[in-house]
């Protein structure tokens, strides 16, 4: 007599589903520990491009301290310019933006980390900083980065006789740990893609050919 | 069943609908109104530019506060009606022309009320912004060139609940400005200053040293009543005659302030024995180009023309007059003054921030600097003609 033994459909279907279980716990765990806390918690549509940002050798930095001032000395668009900001004298400037869960990026609040500084090369716009401009430490003082830390940086377009560009920008998100930042995401820039020069430079140029 | 008629039907249907009309139509309003959370300024003429920038940003694509996009907006109403400067006039068809008492609605959903004109009609409209110590919260400050008198810091507590603290953010020159064909000595001292509007000196040729001067009869011309930088020249004659006031004689004549048409507006034969008191800060912006032919209408593709300081002058700024004394040349300061209340406030301003608006904005001891006082604020205010200085004045007065 052959006996036949059947096996239970439920232990047939939990070998599989224990696997499964054990894949996605261990991803789960691996995402977490790798760059888990640098998932950036909101998106920002009007974020047409990102920025690099530089250290006052031209060489692009990806992280740094909230006391340095200024925050960073040069930022760079990996995006180039509308036409209507391509032209002489267009200028960019560097903000500081604070992120609020449930709140769109319109809504947010922010401050200006530059002057507008007048570049050279409208296919990588960029913002210059001077000695004299404020430390991210200042910003975060004003607008706590509340939203796990981080913070989204902005490269607003302007030209003499436009409005500035705020509807479209470049944008880069940071992250805010104790006195030091770092990048989450973005892209590798040529600091040395064109020239940037400060409306505060200029002004103390001027004043100096006056004197 | 009863049926009301078709044409019965249609005329209630247009009642209704007219009805509905008068109930739906929003209130009327001019020029766009502040919403109640945002930061409202008046006064002064002379600082109105430098705050316009600072608000807004300047025609070259340097960035103000508004550039950044919050929520909350800085809003500066200027002195006078028109964007380039001038006194509004009532219709001269309808008979003599008049100054005209313009109007702004200081806050959304407000009836429009005089708009101030000058840093003195600013500081009447703060301190008369509330009653019985509770602020009505109109206006949030106010540019001036002066100080607050003591009598006005008395009416602010009185009706406010509040001194009144101030800040200065830059300084800005008053120098003396003629014709660019001119019977005026190319130096003025302000001891000859008080001889011409005391009327002690009527003529150029009775200036000390000036005896080969042209005999016309000179045209003392000052900024209207109201006006800070009237005020501002009052006292620095006042300093140049011992202290003591002047007191003007009739031929001096009151302008519109800072306005270069005052000169350039007179007839030939009166423009070279004019002299009025300006401030050098608006001489540069005339001489900028930001100022726009008035008189062209708006086109994009053809702009009009910009103006142009041509046709008036300024006397040096250093050197010694006919009469041994050092040229005129007094400092304009430029002032921001806001209840005290408010500095101490523990609102927040913006929506996520830590500050409320006065550290935002204008003075913010131990903590972030100020917009007002920040890097590229102060290349604005240089751009602008204007030195950056930023300065505590606490509840200080002035005479």
């Amino acid at each position: 007599m052959t006996m036949t033994r059947t096996v239970p459909r439920r232990r047939i279907m939990l070998g599989p589903a224990i696997v499964l279980v054990a894949i996605v716990v261990t991803s789960l765990v691996a995402w977490l520990r790798s760059d888990g806390d640098d998932k950036v918690p909101y998106i920002d549509p009007a974020a047409t491009g990102t920025i690099g940002l530089c250290d006052p050798d031209g060489r692009q930095i990806t992280s740094g301290s909230t006391d340095s001032a200024p925050f960073v000395w040069r930022a760079v668009s990996s995006a180039a310019a509308p036409d209507a900001y391509s032209t002489a004298g267009s200028s960019a400037t560097l903000y500081a933006f604070q992120p609020r869960s449930g709140v769109e990026p319109t809504e947010w609040s922010g401050q200006m980390l530059t002057a507008a500084g007048r570049y050279s090369n409208p296919a990588h716009p960029m913002a210059a900083a001077t000695a004299d401009d404020i430390a991210l430490s200042d910003f975060l003082t004003a607008y706590p980065a509340t939203d796990s830390g981080f913070v989204q940086l902005r490269l607003y377009l302007s030209a003499p006789d436009q409005p500035p560009l705020i509807s479209a920008y470049a944008a880069l998100d940071i992250k805010v740990s104790g006195t030091s930042w770092h990048v989450v995401g973005g892209t590798d820039v040529d600091c040395g893609s064109g020239t940037s020069v400060s409306f505060e430079t200029q002004m103390d140029t001027a004043l100096a050919g006056d004197r | 069943m009863t049926r009301t008629p078709h044409a019965a039907r249609a005329g209630l249907a247009v009642a209704l609908a007219l009805g509905l009309a008068v109930v739906a139509v929003p209130s009327a309003s001019a020029d766009q109104a502040p919403e109640p959370t945002d930061v409202v300024g008046v006064g002064s003429d002379i600082v109105q530019n430098t705050m316009d920038f600072i608000a807004d940003g300047d025609i070259h694509g340097n960035p103000g506060y508004n550039s950044i996009g919050n929520k909350n907006r800085l809003i500066s109403f200027d002195a006078t009606a028109d964007g380039n400067g001038r006194n509004a006039f009532t219709d001269p068809a309808l008979g003599t022309a008049v100054v005209l008492n313009p109007t702004i609605t200081l806050r959304a959903g407000t009836s429009p009320v005089q708009r101030p004109n000058g840093g003195g009609a600013g500081l009447t409209a703060l301190v008369n912004d509330g009653t019985a110590g509770v602020s009505a919260n109109q206006i949030s400050f106010v540019r001036s060139p002066n100080l607050p008198t003591a009598a006005q810091q008395t009416a602010a507590q009185a009706n406010l609940g509040t001194p009144l603290h101030s800040i200065e953010f830059a300084k800005d020159q008053q120098v003396i400005a003629t014709a660019s064909t001119t019977n005026a000595p190319a130096l003025l001292s302000g001891q000859e200053l008080v001889g011409i509007y005391n009327g002690t000196y009527k003529h150029w040729n009775e200036l000390p040293g000036n005896a080969a001067g042209s005999t016309h009869a000179i045209i003392p011309l000052i900024p209207q009543n109201g006006a800070g930088v009237r005020t501002v020249f009052t006292n620095a004659l006042k300093a140049a005659n011992s202290g003591t006031a002047v007191t003007l004689a009739a031929t001096v004549r009151n302008v519109q302030q800072n306005d270069p048409t005052t000169i350039t507006g007179l007839s030939a034969a009166e423009k070279p024995d004019a002299i009025v008191p300006f401030p050098l800060g608006r001489y540069t912006l005339l001489s900028s180009g930001y100022f726009h032919d008035p008189n062209s209408p708006y086109n994009a593709a053809s702009p009009p023309a910009a103006l142009s300081a041509a046709g008036l002058q300024l006397e040096a700024t250093t050197g010694n007059a006919g009469d041994g004394n050092a040229v005129f040349n007094t400092t304009i300061p430029y002032y921001v003054i806001f209840r005290e209340s408010d500095s101490a406030s523990a609102a927040p301003w913006q929506p996520g921030s830590t500050l409320n608006w006065v550290q935002e904005l204008f003075f913010n001891p131990g903590g972030p600097t100020p917009f007002i006082n920040t890097a590229p604020v102060q290349a604005l205010l240089q751009a602008a003609g204007v030195t950056p200085h930023w300065e505590d004045f606490g509840n200080n007065t002035s005479g």
